[in-house]
């Protein structure tokens, strides 16, 4: 569309250039990327309808009442017809036709009432799919975590999308399936009673339907021009709305208002344009109902003035004749409120879609979209926990192949994750052995990899290509909550969990799994977290809610409370993604020295930019970098001997300037595993 | 619009085109339906067929008037909702604008959100609940009045039947649906706030194997959303059968009076055929207003959300006399005591004195959770302190306007937004009349150099949702880019490199101060490696400032670049400052 560039603007109007949602593939590689796998509106119709069981069964309650309607409207013309008819030739109205219009009459009211009722219920059960959909996309552990703007259009679809899901499953979809039927059957009544203009009419319908499908391409064209014009001006509003602290920083949130007014004018002169066309399928609908209207009454008025006809059959024809074409006007009309739903839904559909690409192609573990209650029991976490770390078995996977850290080092080799459509690799191959019981820096520049190789290792998603083992189990093929039981892993901006803060730290070191921290563990950890004080300073202590709608805390002091959460569990592996990133230099020493501690004997992965807690560890693996080959590590020696945890060589020696020196001049270590970055 | 300027001035308010030809449109209607039943009736009278002619010519042009004025009608209220959208968004804009940063005011993005959405509810306020109300009495009164015409009885009975279809059976839907409504706020912001903290947190629950629990949490509250969402389609579905059935008694009513009259020799029967169309008609009308009564509800409820949210006094008054501020002078924090929080919540800032001499550059450090981002942003003026004053030499920054300090203070924080549009207008935004040379030198400045040669289309770059993916420490280089941009003499820069490795944040510190002699800047930190670059290094301890103390009693923890674990990049090579 135009209005994304145009020539005239001024270069800080934020509002000119903000991209349309969606707008498919913006020409070069760098920027095309998000689009891939767009829901076109065909899709999202079908996929809105597959949603739910109980929607599509309400639909078709939906249907069948408006089909009643259709039919007891044939009912009232002639009960009406019948007594004006009778009325004329000087008879009173007799009892049974006026019983059978009040019958009539009640039931459908009835089933208008049904319409409105199974339509909404149907929105709200395809609603709260979508919401069950969403809930157990962003809980399966297999999607990356959406950024705010984009959790926000989310959180609005599933919530507030039922609205415009009830216009279209209470409006749209009977009307649009009544009109494929109801037109026949009313015309055949006419013919049945009048066959001349029963004829007459049934030849308008077929050109009508011709010309509605040719005047309609260009309608629907136009359509989505204003259903556009009408998402760009939202979502730059929206935009404005979230640049305010920055433009008011910059003293500009005044100047916005002028570019709110513009953009909005623009895209109203622009939309009205759309419309005039969009709405003359409306329009020549109006028209060719009203010609067929008048053609009726003008051939009934005839057949009458000339004898041919009698009053009463007369009367049923010219009431029947409206509603030859008003379930094609209900369609027509009701086809932008369709389109609305449609858009309504699409911002969730494609947040389950790209959730959904981090999943490995064969992997049909992840929540099929349908019935979330037809899983395994095993799946629905309501089976009791078993012994946490007991390295036993999980209910419902095979009794083999339960991988064990503790025992056994974990292998990665050829391990890789391509970007998005265009983008640079999120991670560059790489191989790398990490043996029970050793620390581990993953250190290198910013977009490296580092984050992605720690989900990699947390099984939150796979690797494009390469191979990670744990002893004999191919962790790809492995269950992830099976392996889930043996680790912690604290993301890089953590949150806490609803509840209190005793709770979240309690859930935060895997008591979920079983196995949670006594008290004295839990002090322990807060103390080598630095997190103590904090925990004193609060007025509810360890009781203080936390969370969504709980006490706001900094990113700092949320990142202490998780991470002392973290700490104090007994995993056997602990993964942490920039634990001391947002903490003052003396918060961050003490940090890096109590996660030293904590995980002594453990397995520790720790993704930094600290040189101070790189220095701590006992591996400093470089990751990424600038793409220029750079052995750390010879693994090849490793490899060979193919034992466990053995020691290889002494890279300090090796590469005195990049690894093993630690600034505070403790002496180099040996070097347990080895790390090449091809 | 050419037909705006042509029309009488009283339709050429937006309001009453749409509820014009509304009318129009309806009456036409209503008028083809009662004209054909005369005709059908007059036909059967078996009268010479030229005599139907005008009739039938009659019932066409009806017939157009009414297809082309609904046509023009839905132009026109589609016309009025969009003014409406844009008035609303203005208005409720400006009124977030007042009231940014203040507590309580929406922040968070699903609040963002969900403001937005009860803006865009307001613009149905016009086309979709005052427009059905203004046609079905505008076109009742009428076809009440020709009804009186005809036969009296039959007009007494249309109009109750319209005043109950007109006001009861919505006022019933209103009642039904109004509880489970207000309920529905509530429910729904609780769910979204859950919602948006599971999408956040999702994997980090997965881990911890809180997955299965808190998923089957969202699934009860989503179903107590479903619960409520019944409570209003039976509402609906109740006002929905109520008008039916109120029309179809009306018109049984009618039937039966007008029949017997004309069978009783009372009423002409073409006038019987008429009346009874017309009240077909007529009632059909009424059949949007239970959804109009809910709609009204819906832009009540969001109304009131919107006016709760940005309830409150504005965050920052302009002066009634401003005064203009030094052209150089100190800036000076005289005894400062802020809650952030509002009142009843913790003093953070609790008597801080600082003056910074024009063109002195000061690191300001402290733990986290010290004040320091409450301390930036009073010295900018982006709120103003509960006690004590900031001045540029000695006017206080209140009695200036904003215009006046926002050209001479600017901030760079740490919460910089990047705007879904190029990165040159992103920089931009900071520094309306810099050209592209300005902009690229900020960029290289605030440590994007390497970073922005790479990019294929240079400053037109699109970044955002659909643009290039942006990380966490470009998005806040780009914030400091538009700082530097700016003309402002003194810059406050709020944690420029917490997200950044130490060797690429001591090269942006140094590169900062390189580029901007004679600027005053005042750089708040925890990264305690790049200090010594500082005219002045203080201490923002328990709410108050002082000399920082860690150059004296802990030399021993200034790393030196040259010898770390060089985890990171080549510039953390020996010789390097």
């Amino acid at each position: 569309m135009s209005g994304a560039a145009p020539t005239d603007r001024r270069p800080t109007d934020i509002a000119t250039a903000v991209t349309p949602p969606g707008r498919a593939g913006t020409t070069d590689g760098v920027v095309a990327a998000a689009t891939v796998g767009e829901p076109t509106p065909r899709d999202v119709h079908r996929r809105l309808l597959a949603l739910s069981p109980t929607a599509r069964v309400l639909i078709a309650g939906t249907v069948a009442c408006g089909a009643v309607v259709a039919a007891l409207v044939i009912v009232q013309a002639w009960v009406i017809a019948d007594v004006v008819g009778g009325a004329v030739d000087g008879r009173d109205p007799a009892i049974g036709a006026i019983v059978l219009l009040v019958v009539a009459v009640l039931v459908r009211a009835l089933a208008a009432g049904g319409t409105e009722l199974l339509g909404r219920r149907a929105a709200e059960a395809a609603g709260h799919a979508l919401r069950v959909l969403i809930a157990r996309r962003a809980l399966g552990g297999r999607s990356a975590a959406p950024d705010e703007a984009r959790r926000g259009d989310v959180v609005t679809a599933a919530v507030q999308g039922v609205d415009a899901l009830g216009d279209y499953y209470a409006r749209a979809v009977p009307a649009i399936a009544l009109a494929g039927g109801v037109p026949v059957l009313v015309v055949g009544v006419i013919a049945w009673r009048q066959p001349v203009v029963g004829g007459l009419l049934a030849v308008t319908l077929p050109v009508l339907v011709v010309f509605m499908v040719l005047v309609g391409r260009s309608s629907a064209e136009h359509a989505r021009e204003r259903q556009r014009a009408l998402a760009v001006l939202g979502a730059h509003f929206l935009e404005v709305v979230r640049a305010l602290p920055t433009l008011r920083a910059h003293g500009r949130e005044r100047a916005q208002t002028a570019t709110l007014d513009a953009v909005a004018e623009r895209y109203r002169v622009e939309s009205l344009g759309a419309l005039r066309v969009a709405f003359l399928s409306a329009l020549v609908l109006e028209l060719f109902a009203m010609l067929g209207i008048a053609i009726a009454a003008a051939t009934t008025g005839v057949l009458l003035a000339t004898g041919h006809a009698e009053l009463s059959t007369g009367l049923f024809v010219l009431l029947l004749a409206p509603e030859v074409y008003a379930p094609l006007r209900a369609a027509g009309q009701r086809f932008h409120a369709a389109e609305d739903g449609a858009q309504a839904a699409r911002r969730a559909f494609l947040f389950l879609d790209e959730a959904g690409r981090d999943e490995a192609p064969g992997d049909r573990r992840a929540w099929p979209e349908g019935d979330p209650d037809d899983r395994p029991r095993a799946q629905r976490g309501v089976t009791p926990d078993p012994p946490r770390r007991s390295a036993g078995l999980v209910p419902g996977s095979r009794p083999v192949a339960v991988p064990d850290p503790v025992r056994d080092p974990i292998v990665l080799r050829g391990v890789s994750v391509a970007g998005s459509a265009g983008r640079r690799a999120r991670l560059q191959p790489l191989d790398l052995d990490l043996v029970p019981g050793r620390s581990v820096a993953l250190v290198g520049p910013s977009g490296a990899g580092k984050t992605t190789l720690l989900r990699l290792l947390a099984r939150l998603q796979d690797p494009t290509a390469g191979t990670i083992r744990c002893g004999d189990v191919d962790l790809l093929a492995a269950a992830p909550e099976s392996w889930w039981r043996s680790l912690v892993w604290l993301p890089q901006r953590p949150g806490l969990p609803e509840g209190t803060l005793g709770e979240a730290l309690r859930t935060g070191s895997g008591a979920a799994w079983g196995d949670g921290p006594d008290a004295g563990r839990t002090a322990r950890a807060l103390h080598l977290a630095g997190a103590q004080d904090l925990v004193a300073a609060l007025p509810g202590g360890l009781r203080t809610a936390v969370g969504p709608g709980g006490r706001v805390l900094s990113a700092g002091q949320t990142q202490r409370l998780a991470l002392a959460g973290v700490l104090a569990s007994t995993a056997p592996m602990v993964l942490l993604d920039e634990p001391t990133a947002h903490l003052d230099d003396a918060s961050a020493e003490r940090a890096a020295a109590g996660i030293v501690v904590a995980c002594a004997g453990r397995t520790l992965v720790v993704a930094t930019h600290d040189p101070g807690l790189a220095a701590r560890c006992d591996v400093v693996v470089e990751v990424g970098g600038t793409g220029v080959p750079e052995l750390l590590a010879p693994g090849s020696g490793f490899r060979d001997g193919g034992g466990v945890g053995m020691p290889v060589r002494d890279d300090a020696t090796h590469r005195p300037d990049r690894l093993g020196t630690a600034g505070d001049g403790s002496p180099p270590r040996s070097t347990t595993t080895g790390a090449a970055v091809r | 619009m050419t037909t705006r300027s042509v029309a009488p001035r009283a339709l050429r308010a937006p309001g009453v085109r749409p509820v014009a030809l509304g009318l129009l449109s309806a009456v036409a209607g209503v008028a083809v339906l009662a004209v054909s039943g005369w005709l059908v009736v007059r036909a059967a009278e078996r009268p010479p067929v030229l005599a139907l002619l005008t009739t039938i010519v009659l019932v066409r042009a009806l017939g157009m008037i009414r297809a082309l004025g609904r046509y023009a009608e839905r132009l026109a209220s589609h016309d009025l909702a969009l003014t409406d959208l844009a008035d609303e968004r203005r208005r409720w804009y400006a009124r977030l604008a007042g009231r940014v940063g203040a507590p309580g005011a929406p922040g968070a993005a699903d609040l963002l959100t969900r403001f937005t959405v009860d803006v865009d509810e307001l613009q149905h306020r016009r086309p979709r609940v005052v427009l059905p109300v203004l046609v079905a009495v505008g076109t009742g009164l009428p076809a009440v009045l020709a009804a009186a015409l005809v036969l009296p009885g039959a007009a007494a009975v249309l109009a109750a039947g319209l005043v109950v279809a007109v006001v009861a059976a919505p006022a019933w839907t209103w009642l039904v649906a109004r509880p489970a409504l207000g309920r529905q706020g509530a429910a729904r912001s609780a769910f979204a706030a859950r919602l948006d903290g599971a999408l956040r947190d999702g994997p980090q629950l997965a881990v911890a194997g809180l997955g299965p629990a808190t998923t089957r949490r969202l699934d009860d509250d989503s179903r107590a959303l479903g619960r409520i969402d019944r409570r209003i389609a039976w509402a609906a579905a109740l006002g929905q059968a109520a008008t039916v059935a109120v029309g179809g008694a009306t018109l049984v009513l009618v039937l039966v009076l007008g029949a017997r009259a004309t069978a009783a020799g009372d009423l002409s029967p073409v006038l019987l055929g008429a009346l009874v169309l017309l009240t077909i008609g007529v009632l059909e009308l009424t059949g949007p207003l239970p959804e109009a009564a809910m709609r009204w509800l819906g832009v009540d409820r969001a109304r009131r959300r919107l006016d709760a949210g940005v309830a409150g006094p504005a965050t920052l008054t302009e002066p009634a006399g401003p005064r203009p501020l030094p052209p150089t002078a100190a800036l000076v924090a005289d005894g400062l005591v802020h809650r952030p929080g509002g009142p009843g919540t913790p003093v953070v800032l609790d008597g801080v004195d600082l003056r910074v001499e024009p063109g002195e550059r000061i690191a300001i450090v402290g733990p986290s959770g010290a004040g320091k981002s409450t301390l930036a942003a009073l010295l900018v003026r982006l709120a103003d302190p509960d006690d004590g004053d900031v001045r540029l030499g000695d006017v206080p920054l209140r009695d200036a306007t904003t215009a006046d300090v926002r050209a001479r203070i600017r901030l760079a924080g740490q919460d910089a937004h990047l705007v879904a549009t190029s990165l040159g207008a992103n920089v931009r935004i900071g520094a309306p009349d810099a050209d592209d040379a300005a902009v690229v030198a900020a960029l290289r400045t605030a440590g994007l150099g390497a970073w922005f040669d790479a990019l294929p289309d240079g400053l037109a770059t699109l970044l955002g949702e659909d643009g290039l993916a942006v990380s966490g420490g470009q998005r806040q280089r780009i914030g400091l880019a538009r700082a530097l941009a700016s003309p402002a003499g003194i810059l406050v820069l709020d944690e420029p490199t917490a997200m950044l490795d130490a060797a690429t944040a001591a090269a942006v510190v140094r590169d900062v101060l390189a580029a901007t002699p004679g600027r005053t800047v005042v750089i708040t930190t925890h990264d305690s490696a790049t200090l010594d670059a500082f005219d002045r290094v203080l201490e923002l301890r328990a709410g108050s400032l002082s000399p920082a103390s860690w150059r004296s009693s802990e030399p021993a923890r200034r790393p030196v670049p040259a010898v770390r674990p060089a985890p990171t990049a080549p510039r953390a090579a020996p010789g390097s400052p």
